[in-house]
């Protein structure tokens, strides 16, 4: 076990859990924190005693050993709270996964036959090409119900249009899954225990867990836990230079009064943005692996805190505002989150999510002008009276969100090559990893890579989609064993021209044998099988109609052979297809949770 | 077909199945054995028509069976021997049709 010096660079939700790990398994660390704050993308503001977080972070997770740490660092402090998050659209509310009742209402009966034929006319004549992400969805659902629910939405997290989204995101939790472990699932739902672990998924997705002053609070603890164990959170500690040789990095640069300092360790972790790790390389990266670090990118986001003068405004924790006439892609009501985040019962504080980049004119448009635009689009949305807002502010979150765009797979596998090869450094966290963690998966990718310093050897990019559905699945390692084993050859192809041989065989040397010893033998049974030459045109029990029944029995056996190997191959290839499309449902079933 | 090292997936798409020739020839055995055994009982629990020389005719046609197979008859013991004659040419064709598409299969895939 190495017990030297780890170096975290970030004081995120990962950094912060690798820190608490090693700390607790006695381990010194010292944590490296850019801003002033705790908490990286998760942290909470506090703006007039109004606690409000940037981006709404649910404490939900099917991960054990996150649950335990958030329990074992709040306690008593983390509430749980109902969810209800609806998409705002015309001025109606709707459920996601969408509602049948609900959307009849809120779209109109014309509406929706107009979207029911729609999606008909998608699953009859789907578009051959799935290359961008409108044709992706369209061809599941219907080009009508992309246009309502998921284009204008996804074009305002994205600030691109939707033709020019790779199909690759959308598909993306999809993909990551093996057909096996589709076909795993699809077996095991079938048994009655599953049905109740899906009722506990079910409460956990309408429930989560929050802290009761906002995810700082869980932060702030941590970075004390920390501490008192004697290791170090350093805030305002910018990393400016990354030094390494051979297969190890040595120290990191750090600015300190306007002069460079060296922190040395044995292990590093990072939370910090790929990108930005890898520019800070000294002496500098191949010019290759910089290159493709350059090419990740990344959507930055701002949140505009708005106090209203009201006590009640709408029960969602949080809204998607899908309207293409206003800027805001999504409302978060923090009073819903916990009571405990707005002072004032008689007042409610929302916040206004706009998507940006950094340095768009969004980005760079005053704090005045954007908390206007945010009373404006309130008002017109028809959710608050613009002279009920009191008071407001601006909090900006550079890098919120790693863009998955065509480029980027090729990208970031370049990168990881690079940095596989350096023996003492571990990327975790969202933007460490250029990967749609959430918060848990974060956390987890953190106490893995703290478990590999104490001695283990974790996959940190092998915590993905496939792990959420295995979470999600509760499959006992034994029964996977036996499923590897046991599903490659249930669902193998048959070979048609083999069964059709053997059995085209065998077939036709029972009718050979079966003549020839008539033929031989004589007797009452011949007039019988001579019968056969009703179908089997010249066929007599004799030697020559022995081998004429051969080539007959031979040519029917082969035929039924061929035909039992390809219905038998078609039924299983229409059950994976069944199975595969299912899943990739499933898998959208979230969709929105995913910003 | 050494694809043990495979990935899961290419397992599952790339795999071609490979029959049980035991297994395919037991499983032939005993439907043929059962369906002579279950056939001779129920034409013999059937009964049949009467002669007009006051004889019984029970499973005319079945009995012709015993053109092959030596010794079987429509009765009680004749349904056992038809068994177990059934259950032998059962489990020859079932094992052949297994071992020839196996043999076929391994000349496809090597």
């Amino acid at each position: 076990m190495q017990t030297g010096p780890v170096v975290i660079i970030g004081a995120g939700p990962a950094g912060l859990t690798a820190a608490y790990v090693l700390s607790k398994a006695g381990v010194q660390s010292i944590v490296l924190e850019k801003d002033q704050t705790a908490g990286g993308i998760a942290r909470t503001v506090n703006y007039k005693n109004y606690y409000f977080d940037i981006g709404g972070h649910r404490f939900f997770t099917k991960v054990k050993s996150v649950e335990d740490i958030w329990k074992e660092v709040l306690g008593e402090d983390l509430l749980r709270r109902n969810r209800l998050s609806r998409i705002y659209y015309n001025k109606k509310f709707f459920y996601y996964p969408l509602r049948p009742l609900n959307a009849l209402l809120g779209l109109g009966i014309w509406n929706s036959i107009l979207i029911f034929f729609s999606y008909l006319m998608a699953q009859l004549f789907p578009s051959k090409e799935e290359e961008t992400f409108e044709q992706w969805v369209s061809n599941r659902f219907g080009k009508r119900l992309f246009k309502i629910f998921f284009k204008t939405y996804t074009e305002k997290v994205w600030g691109i249009s939707c033709d020019e989204v790779s199909a690759e995101w959308a598909g993306q939790r999809v993909k990551g899954l093996s057909l096996m472990t589709a076909l795993k699932n699809a077996i095991l739902k079938n048994q009655s225990r599953q049905k109740e672990k899906k009722e506990v998924i079910k409460t956990l997705i309408d429930e989560f867990d929050y802290p009761k002053f906002g995810p700082g609070m869980m932060w702030q603890a941590m970075v004390e836990s920390i501490e008192k164990n004697g290791s170090q959170v350093c805030l305002g500690k910018t990393v400016e230079g990354i030094r390494w040789s051979g297969n190890k990095v040595e120290a990191l640069e750090i600015k300190q009064n306007g002069q460079i300092e060296l922190v040395h360790g044995k292990d590093f972790i990072s939370s910090m943005p790929i990108r930005e790790a890898l520019q800070k390389f000294k002496p500098a990266a191949p010019k290759e692996v910089l290159d493709a670090a350059n090419d990740l990118k990344y959507r930055d986001f701002l949140t505009v805190a708005l106090i209203i003068n009201k006590p009640v405004l709408f029960p969602d924790t949080w809204v998607y505002i899908h309207d293409p006439e206003v800027k805001v892609g999504r409302i978060q009501n923090f009073k819903n989150w916990s009571p405990f985040m707005v002072p004032d019962s008689n007042k409610t504080c929302l916040g206004l999510e706009y998507f940006c980049f950094e340095g768009d004119d969004l980005w760079n448009m005053p704090d005045g002008e954007l908390i206007e635009l945010g009373k404006k689009e309130l008002e017109s949305l028809g959710l608050v009276n613009r002279n009920d807002v009191e008071d407001g502010t601006v909090v900006r979150m550079p890098k919120a969100y790693p863009i998955y765009d065509s480029t980027y797979r090729k990208s970031l596998d370049v990168v990881r090559q690079f940095l596989g090869r350096i023996d003492n450094l571990q990327l975790v966290g969202r933007n460490g990893m250029h990967k749609y963690n959430n918060q848990d998966h974060s956390m987890l990718t953190a106490m893995l890579s703290a478990e590999n310093i104490l001695g283990a050897k974790h996959d940190l990019w092998a915590v993905n989609v496939e792990q959420e559905y295995h979470e999600e699945m509760k499959i006992e390692p034994s029964e996977e064993a036996a499923l590897d084993k046991i599903l490659p050859s249930v669902f193998a192809r048959m070979d048609p021209l083999g069964l059709a041989t053997a059995v085209g065989s065998v077939l036709g040397l029972l009718i050979f044998f079966t003549t020839l010893w008539l033929a031989i033998k004589g007797g009452p049974a011949s007039p019988y099988l001579k019968l056969l030459n009703q179908f089997f045109f010249g066929y007599t029990v004799t030697l020559k109609g022995a081998f004429i029944g051969l080539a007959y029995g031979f040519s029917w056996g082969f035929l039924c052979g061929w035909l039992i190997a390809y219905l038998r191959n078609f039924i299983i290839a229409f059950y994976i297809y069944r199975i595969r499309r299912k899943v990739e449902l499933l898998t959208f079933r979230d969709f929105l949770d995913h910003f | 077909m050494g694809d043990e090292k495979l990935p899961n997936d290419e397992k599952l798409l790339r795999g071609v199945i490979r029959l049980n020739a035991k297994v395919y020839g037991l499983v032939l055995g005993i439907v043929l054995g059962l369906i002579i055994f279950i056939g001779t009982n129920w034409l013999l629990l059937k009964g049949g028509p009467t002669t007009p020389d006051g004889r019984h005719l029970v499973g005319p046609h079945l009995k012709l069976l015993g053109q092959f197979f030596i010794g079987y008859r429509v009765s009680f013991l004749g349904s056992i021997i038809g068994f177990l004659y059934g259950f032998a040419l059962g489990t020859l064709c079932g094992s052949a049709i297994g071992w020839i598409y196996n043999k076929i299969v391994d000349l496809r895939t090597r």
